[in-house]
């Protein structure tokens, strides 16, 4: 597996782990806790899906001055506190700064989420630009 | 992490708190579900696995069906300029021989979507068994694992 070279600083915890990256391409698993449940029904905010899948995302670019810019996506099947999803991302375009990311996030065999997002590789980091 | 313009997902966060019912649909025993192969998103799915005969890149006559079907929507969707074919394999057998074995599958699928007179530009990549959906030791989960999945780059 190739190494994580963006979001090092990023919390496992809330987002999960890196399980594949390669070129292109990258999984991620997260099993969810009880601090992401939305109710005392033990539903997980989309929230932390979401952050799962964008950083699957993200590690597929794997470029350290890569953003996420858009988001198109769905959720399909709810997630509960407990649940290990695992979210693979793939770069279907390349062209200039833009990425553009198919993503999937799965609890088993279910899919809980798809969609695509759009990333940027900038030439210096979103923070320092003026 | 920084996000820059709109961020579409929020739509659906708030879809997501609450939790959809899954579209899955239960299947009788012994029944091939109906077909149905769809665009989401950047991915073209279906629901029923593309298989090939053991330990080979031989598609088997009854994914014949799912790639027709994969062509015709590839079709009637001009949109799409790429196509990109992904293999990946169980963890049976050695990491070199499913690499290779992914990456011959997902050529074979490729080379059958061109001869079925698919017009956007078609890669294949195998990805060996480095990106499973299940780590389970058996049979469905090796068969899940083993499989081709396909996705579109928009004009």
């Amino acid at each position: 597996m190739a190494e994580a070279a963006t979001h090092l600083a990023i919390s496992a915890r809330l987002v999960g782990t890196p399980v594949a990256i390669g070129d292109g391409i990258a999984s991620a698993r997260l099993v969810t806790s009880a601090e992401m449940a939305a109710d005392d029904r033990g539903l997980v905010h989309g929230g932390f899906v979401f952050g799962l899948a964008d950083y699957a995302a993200m590690l597929a670019v794997n470029d350290p001055l890569v953003v996420l810019g858009a988001a198109d996506v769905r959720f399909t099947a709810p997630v509960a506190v407990g649940d290990e999803v695992l979210a693979r991302a793939t770069v279907t375009e390349a062209k200039g700064k833009k990425r553009v990311v198919a993503v999937s996030a799965s609890v088993a065999d279910r899919v809980v989420l798809e969609g695509t997002l759009t990333a940027f590789v900038l030439e210096q980091h979103v923070l320092s630009r003026g | 992490m920084g996000r820059l313009g709109t961020w579409l997902g929020f739509a659906g966060l708030a879809i997501g708190c609450g939790g959809l019912a899954p579209e899955r649909v239960e299947d009788a025993p012994d029944e091939p579900p109906a077909l149905e192969v769809t665009l989401r998103a950047n991915r073209i799915v279906f629901n029923r696995p593309i298989r090939f005969a053991d330990d080979t890149d031989e598609l088997l006559a009854e994914s014949h069906e799912v790639l027709d079907r994969v062509a015709e929507l590839l079709a009637e969707r001009g949109n799409l300029v790429r196509v990109q074919v992904q293999g990946h394999s169980s963890t049976r057998g050695t990491t070199q021989q499913n690499q290779e074995l992914s990456a011959r599958r997902a050529a074979a699928v490729a080379a059958y979507l061109r001869a079925g007179g698919v017009r956007q530009e078609i890669t294949s990549r195998g990805f060996g068994e480095t990106y499973p959906v299940c780590h389970e030791e058996t049979d469905d989960c090796h068969e899940r694992n083993g499989r081709v999945e396909l996705f579109v780059d928009e004009q």
